[in-house]
């Protein structure tokens, strides 16, 4: 059985390997540093699970998170919302599969989309 | 015929030596014109027999020879009880001496007339009655008096009738007399004299009183001149016992022989006093007293005329009495209006006396000016007859002490002694103290203030009194043994009050002049612009400054300038509207600011008061009050602006702090992550050190990550921005996920954790769970971190209505009561608990309160040091709106 896809879109690359790190051993792992190129990786693919940062270059992470509500195709994709503004966490949480205010524990993260990806 | 005489014959016989008889001559005379007579008498006498008159034939010496049948039926004597006496002896008594040989009867028949007149003579039963006589002498041939012939007739009855009529007589003479005299009478002590001298003669009782009834005993009033020594004596029932039965019995008492009896009063023992009769003197159905009369004569009993006599006699008294009465009254009515007029006049005089006084007090003087006015006005009262001397006092409520503020003729001692006294001190001092006026006739004990040589005297101390305070006192001085008077204490009263208003009004005048003068120096020298204006805004006054800031220096030149020459040329419509609404309104006072121009042509701003001046419920101008307020102006825009700079920079440190947060998450996500992976020895295996030290700088970034939250939190909530986001939520699932997170925190600690709910509460709750959910985790944590052995525990629960509470109560070091007020400030942390492992930012229970009162709820904590804390929440149960 294939891994399960996880799309990680995060511009700061330490975040980015860490996520990719922490995602590997049960995720197949796609990473985007960029909104509108996640966005356009999107018409391309449908994850199963999306890990989103939301200050992106390009297309903000609301923006994709909004594209990806607004479609039917991605009705079964999953998103974890990282960020590290308390306040945009508060305004997207109901928009979110799940919303983690960084920093963010690897152990935690693996933990939540293992269990988010096994609920279909 | 044969003609017989009668001879009278004396025999006598002749007398020898031996005594023996020898022979015997006969003397004889011829008697018989006298038989003669003497039968003709006897004749004449059976003819009058008949006739119904008594007939009595006395011989030549007066003594009865005969009486006829109807002598005896009249006077009860028989013929033999009557022959050889007198008819003086037999029926005069003991009235009159039995010698009738000087009356006038008796002269007269033995000079050979006939006398004709009236006996009083007695009955042989006493009894009196009157006969109307005529006796006649008989003669012989020869002239000479043999016989002397009584006819008489009974005239008792017609006798008592003139009697009767006589007495009518005398009683209405007595009536007229009595009468006359209450008309002309001078006294009552006259009148009474004339009734008891009256009534004594009127019943022919020498002695005569009148009682009259005086509170519980008869008092005698009046008496005959022969024992005036009983005048004034009061008698009472036990002493005068018959007067006080007539009294109350209404009927005269009568007593025949008072000197016999047992009750009688030694008082009268030397008139002894025989038949008394006392009668009451009576007016409508009342007794005023008593007539008594006695008499001294023995067996001589008042009859029953005289009784009624009495009766009548003391009916007039009691009229007369009456009379007097109502001419008493009438006189004492008189004498009321002569004292009413009296004292009219007096109390005009006084009233002249307080008019002068209240006259002083329209004078424009100064106070002592007053005083002195005040002193001289009474001390010349002519009618008030003290001595020309005196002074006021002033009361002084600084000192508490009466000050002498003006004298008359005080002796240069007394200037300086009485010039302070205190309350209760002396005449003066009492009577302020007393607030009543203090007479005296001499230097007595209250007279405390003396000197050597003083001179004796007395005085009036008068208090002037108005309400509860003493203003001052008046002193007077009297004459030594002056008479105190009621009428000088009435009017030294009402003088006193007079004076009290008077000075009352003349200090209000001194405060209101000293007030208007404060005023006016007020507004002169207020830096404030102050102005009046007409209701067209004209100026009718504008005080220094006023003028100083429209560049005027006289008063008279800004008069006819209008108030809106004030301000700037473009700013007078405005300001015109604004004053013609309050005009127009009737708005009691405004407040105004508007740039005014100086005469240097700067623009200052100014904040005008303006009252309107009324007259009635007219309008008749304004009155304002300005002050320039450019500073106050440019210190308020300074103000404001720096209060928009300091809500700028506040906004801008929120900003930068979650800015700075935001920023400070990201590497933490780096060094957090990058930790754990190599923890989990995602780059290959570790050794124990390397772990220990990957455990620590997890340990960090969580404190460091915490830091940030709160900063973010307190940055927040300083600059308003954090709200609220109520939502519907079970409180048992909150409580789960607490139970969830802190049950580990705990067991890492070997700590019980408990949760309970309290099934009071609703099943749903409506609040800001995460933040509530952030603040429960925030003390929860706090006493995990605070508790080495025990147990943790929160509790959630209804305990009051309307409210809900969450406990969290630890059995940790508990917080010292010193530090306990602090422990919701910021950086406040406990100083006896802190170790390197629970160490926070210090903001953790500072948010958890300002979250707390921010849901409208409040945080109390209760600890003991080595015990444990409880911190208890209290919120209100709240719906969301609009349900």
């Amino acid at each position: 059985m294939p891994k399960p896809l996880a799309l990680v879109v995060e511009d700061d690359p330490q975040l980015n390997q860490i996520f990719t790190l922490t995602l590997f051993e049960s995720f197949e792992v796609e990473t985007i540093s960029d909104g509108t190129q996640a966005l356009e990786r999107l018409t391309e693919i449908v994850p199963d699970l999306v890990v989103l940062d939301i200050n992106l270059p390009g297309a903000s992470g609301a923006e994709i998170l909004e594209a990806i509500r607004a479609n039917a195709r991605f009705d079964s994709v999953k998103v974890i919302l990282a960020t590290a503004s308390t306040h945009q966490a508060k305004e997207l949480q109901d928009k979110a599969d799940i919303v983690l205010l960084k920093p963010i524990s690897p152990i935690q993260l693996r933990d939540l989309a293992e269990r988010l990806s096994r609920v279909k | 015929m044969a003609h017989y005489y009668w001879e009278s014959a004396t025999i006598a016989p002749v007398l020898d030596q031996d005594n023996q008889v020898v022979n015997y001559v006969a003397i004889k005379e011829d008697i018989t014109s006298r038989r003669e007579v003497e039968s003709q008498l006897r004749k004449l006498s059976r003819a009058v027999e008949q006739s119904g008159n008594t007939i009595i034939i006395m011989d030549r010496t007066g003594v009865i020879e005969y009486v006829n049948p109807k002598f005896t039926e009249v006077t009860g004597y028989t013929p033999e009880e009557a022959i050889g006496k007198s008819p003086a002896a037999l029926m005069q008594g003991v009235e009159t001496p039995t010698d009738f040989t000087q009356d006038e009867w008796w002269l007269t028949v033995n000079e050979g007339h006939i006398w004709q007149g009236e006996f009083r003579n007695h009955r042989k039963d006493g009894s009196v009655f009157w006969e109307s006589a005529s006796i006649a002498p008989v003669q012989s041939r020869d002239g000479e008096i043999t016989n002397f012939i009584e006819i008489k007739q009974d005239v008792t009855e017609q006798k008592v009738l003139q009697e009767q009529l006589q007495k009518q007589n005398d009683y209405l003479s007595i009536l007229h007399q009595v009468t006359l005299d209450l008309l002309d009478r001078r006294n009552l002590g006259d009148l009474l004299k004339t009734i008891v001298n009256h009534s004594a003669a009127l019943l022919d009782a020498p002695f005569s009183e009148l009682m009259l009834l005086d509170g519980d005993d008869l008092l005698v009033r009046a008496a005959t001149d022969n024992h005036l020594e009983i005048l004034g004596e009061r008698v009472n029932r036990q002493q005068a016992i018959l007067s006080w039965k007539a009294f109350d019995t209404l009927q005269p008492v009568l007593l025949d022989d008072y000197s016999a009896w047992p009750g009688r009063r030694e008082t009268y023992n030397e008139f002894s006093l025989h038949a008394v009769a006392d009668f009451p003197v009576i007016a409508g159905d009342r007794c005023l007293g008593i007539l008594a009369l006695g008499r001294n004569q023995a067996e001589y009993p008042f009859t029953p005329e005289q009784t009624q006599t009495g009766i009548l006699f003391a009916r007039l008294v009691a009229l007369v009495l009456d009379n007097v009465n109502l001419y008493d009254s009438a006189v004492q009515e008189i004498a009321e209006r002569e004292r009413a007029q009296t004292s009219l006049q007096r109390s005009h005089q006084q009233q002249q006396v307080i008019n002068s006084l209240l006259k002083i007090s329209l004078e424009d003087r100064s106070m002592d000016e007053v005083l002195d006015a005040i002193l001289n006005e009474i001390l010349s009262i002519d009618w008030l007859t003290i001595s020309p001397k005196g002074g006021i006092f002033l009361f002084n409520d600084q000192t508490n002490l009466l000050d002498l503020r003006v004298h008359r003729n005080l002796s240069p001692h007394l200037q300086v002694l009485c010039s302070k006294v205190a309350l209760g001190q002396c005449l003066c001092g009492r009577a302020a103290l007393s607030r009543e006026i203090q007479f005296s006739d001499c230097l007595d004990d209250r007279h405390e203030i003396r000197y050597d040589g003083i001179e004796e005297h007395g005085h009036y101390n008068i208090p002037i009194v108005q309400g509860e305070s003493t203003l001052g006192v008046i002193v007077l001085y009297l004459p030594h043994g002056y008479q105190k008077a009621d009428d000088d204490l009435v009017f030294l009263r009402s003088a006193a009050d007079a004076i009290a208003g008077l000075l009352r009004r003349k200090q209000a005048e001194i405060l209101l002049l000293e007030s208007e003068v404060r005023f006016r120096q007020i507004v002169e020298n207020a830096s404030d612009i102050i102005y009046r204006a007409d209701m067209n805004g004209n100026f009718t006054y504008a005080n220094p400054s006023a003028l100083k800031l429209m560049g005027f220096t006289n008063e008279r030149d800004v008069v006819g300038k209008n108030y809106l020459d004030l301000t700037t040329p473009e700013f007078r419509n405005k300001l015109k509207r604004v004053y013609d609404h309050q005009y127009l309104s009737k708005t009691q006072s405004t407040y105004y600011e508007f740039p005014a121009v100086t005469m240097d042509g700067e623009v200052v701003w100014v904040g005008q008061n303006v009252q309107l001046i009324m007259d009635g419920d007219q309008v008749i101008g304004f009155q304002a009050v300005a002050r320039n307020i450019t500073q106050l102006k440019q210190a308020q825009e300074a103000l404001a602006l720096s209060r928009d700079q300091a809500l700028e920079a506040s906004r801008f440190k929120s900003q930068l702090v979650s800015r700075v947060s935001h920023e400070l998450r990201t590497p933490l996500g780096g060094i957090l992550g990058y930790t754990e992976l190599l923890q989990y020895e995602a780059f290959g295996p570790l050794n124990p050190a390397q772990q220990t030290a990957l455990h620590n700088i997890v340990e960090s970034t969580h404190f460091l990550t915490n830091t940030v939250n709160d900063l973010l939190d307190q940055a927040q909530i300083e600059s308003k921005s954090l709200s609220l986001h109520n939502t519907y939520f079970n409180p048992l699932t909150l409580l789960e996920k607490i139970d969830t997170t802190m049950s580990v925190l705990a067991g890492k600690k070997g700590l019980a954790f408990h949760t309970e709910i309290s099934t009071d509460l609703p099943g749903e709750l409506y609040a800001d769970e995460k933040r509530l959910q952030q603040v429960i985790i925030n003390l929860a944590g706090n006493a995990i971190k605070f508790t080495n052995e025990g147990e943790v525990s929160v509790r959630i629960s209804a305990p009051v209505p309307a409210f809900w509470t969450v406990e969290v109560r630890d059995t940790g070091v508990g917080i010292p009561l010193d530090e306990q007020e602090n422990i919701f400030e910021p950086f406040r942390q406990v100083s006896n608990a802190i170790t390197r492992e629970n160490r926070g930012s210090g903001l953790g229970l500072a948010i958890v309160k300002q979250l707390v009162e921010l849901m409208g709820g409040q945080i109390s904590l209760q600890s003991e040091l080595g015990r444990g804390s409880v911190f208890t929440i209290t919120l209100p149960l709240i719906n969301a709106p609009g349900e």
